[in-house]
């Protein structure tokens, strides 16, 4: 900016010369044209040089002023480019000035990080911490999934076994109450005759209860069909009697 | 009819002998102008030698190629405010009949123009401007392009008063 501050000095400075060299020729050309009019009539024609000279000295005057208008308009601009060149420092000052605040911003976030990244350790060590805990349990979960199948199995198996202890009630009452005998009572010597003495007994109570007279004494006489001739339910619960 | 014919006829024949070339100078936003022919030399300012015990409108004397000449400044001779002088001011070296033949005097004016071929129908006569009109240093009044420029009697211009005490002083 200096320097073009400078160069439309020298600008000027020339313009100046320029002007004044027009001045001098038109004093020059004056003073041709004064001593053409006291030049007898064989002269004339030096006052026509004179003219000219004048005319010439008019017009370097006119382009140095036209020169120095121009000029005059350049150091315009370049002042209005300075100042907004000024503008322009100013607003980049601005943004420095905002990117230093951006900066210790970042510098701020990078620290809360920072402590974030600290608090977040003992997390991960607790974690750590928990997780063969977590491993025990799922296993003592698996050991209980196992164990619960087990039962369940045992569970089935018990089931099986009641069901078969059911068939073998149902089927042959005759030989699973020999056996039933045999284990609750060893001591009687016919276990067959006493259980058939019970189920009589109990067919006899039934009877009594108000069932079918005609089929009662059938069931007395014919003790190995004295289960078919009873109702399911009736069996059943005879046999919970016997098992208990 | 015809009396105004006479008047302007006498006029013209008066003005005759005012026509011919001016140099035309500036003095204060007016146009003046001197006859060509009582100019020696146009010359752009340079240094003057003030001389003691003159009246304001004497600036001093310069030298013209080895001849010492006085300058006096029309704007004071005239009682027009003193002006700065700048690059434009110019000495007119002017040539007028003295006592003891033709002496050369400067004169300080604020630019010069130009040399103007004026006809005898361009000049009118300076007009009446009442009694205590003192100067009759004017020539006449000339016509140019819508402008009046005034054309200086330069003999009278620098009165022979001027010229005593100066040529006294020089002497």
């Amino acid at each position: 900016m200096k320097e073009i501050n400078a160069s439309s000095e020298k600008f000027s400075e020339i313009v100046r010369r320029l002007d004044e060299i027009a001045f001098q020729t038109n004093i020059l050309a004056l003073n041709a044209a004064v001593e053409a009019a006291s030049a007898p009539e064989a002269l004339m024609g030096f006052a026509m040089v004179a003219d000219e000279a004048r005319n010439l000295a008019h017009r370097s005057a006119q382009a140095a002023k036209d020169t120095a208008a121009l000029i005059e308009e350049s150091i315009t601009k370049s002042n209005e480019g300075i100042r907004k060149l000024q503008l322009m420092a100013g607003s980049i000052q601005e943004v420095t000035s905002g990117a230093a605040q951006v900066k210790v911003l970042v510098d701020e976030v990078e620290v809360g990080s920072r402590e974030q990244s600290r608090g977040i350790e003992p997390i991960a060590t607790a974690v750590t911490q928990v997780e063969p805990v977590t491993r025990r349990g799922a296993a003592s979960a698996e050991e209980s999934a196992a164990a619960s199948e087990e039962l369940a199995a045992q569970a089935r198996a018990l089931n099986d076994s009641a069901e078969s202890v059911r068939k073998l009630v149902d089927g042959n009452s005759g030989g699973a109450t020999r056996e039933n005998g045999t284990r609750r009572s060893p001591g009687p010597l016919t276990p067959a005759s006493s259980h058939s003495a019970d189920l009589s007994a109990l067919a006899h109570s039934l009877q009594k209860a108000g069932r079918a007279k005609a089929v009662a004494p059938a069931a007395v006489v014919g003790r190995s069909h004295a289960g078919n001739a009873f109702p399911v339910d009736d069996n059943e619960s005879y046999f919970q009697k016997v098992l208990l | 009819m015809s009396t105004t014919m006479t008047v302007n006829d006498a006029a013209a024949a008066q003005s005759d002998a005012r026509a011919g070339k001016y140099l035309t100078f500036q003095l204060s936003n007016e146009e003046f102008g001197i006859r060509v022919l009582k100019v020696r030399e146009i010359m752009g300012l340079q240094e003057i030698t003030a001389v003691p015990q003159t009246p304001a409108h004497i600036k001093g004397v310069i030298n013209l190629r080895g001849k010492v000449v006085p300058v006096i400044d029309l704007r004071l001779k005239f009682g027009l405010a003193a002006a700065e002088y700048t690059q434009r001011t110019c000495i007119i070296v002017t040539q007028v009949q003295g006592d003891s033949g033709a002496v050369l005097m400067g004169i300080v004016v604020d630019g010069v123009s130009e040399v103007l071929n004026l006809a005898a129908s361009e000049i009118e006569d300076t007009p009446d401007f009442g009694e205590e009109y003192s100067g009759g240093y004017l020539l006449g009044m000339a016509k140019v392009k819508g402008k009046v420029k005034l054309l200086l009697d330069i003999e009278r211009v620098l009165s022979t008063q001027d010229m005593h005490n100066l040529n006294s002083m020089l002497r």
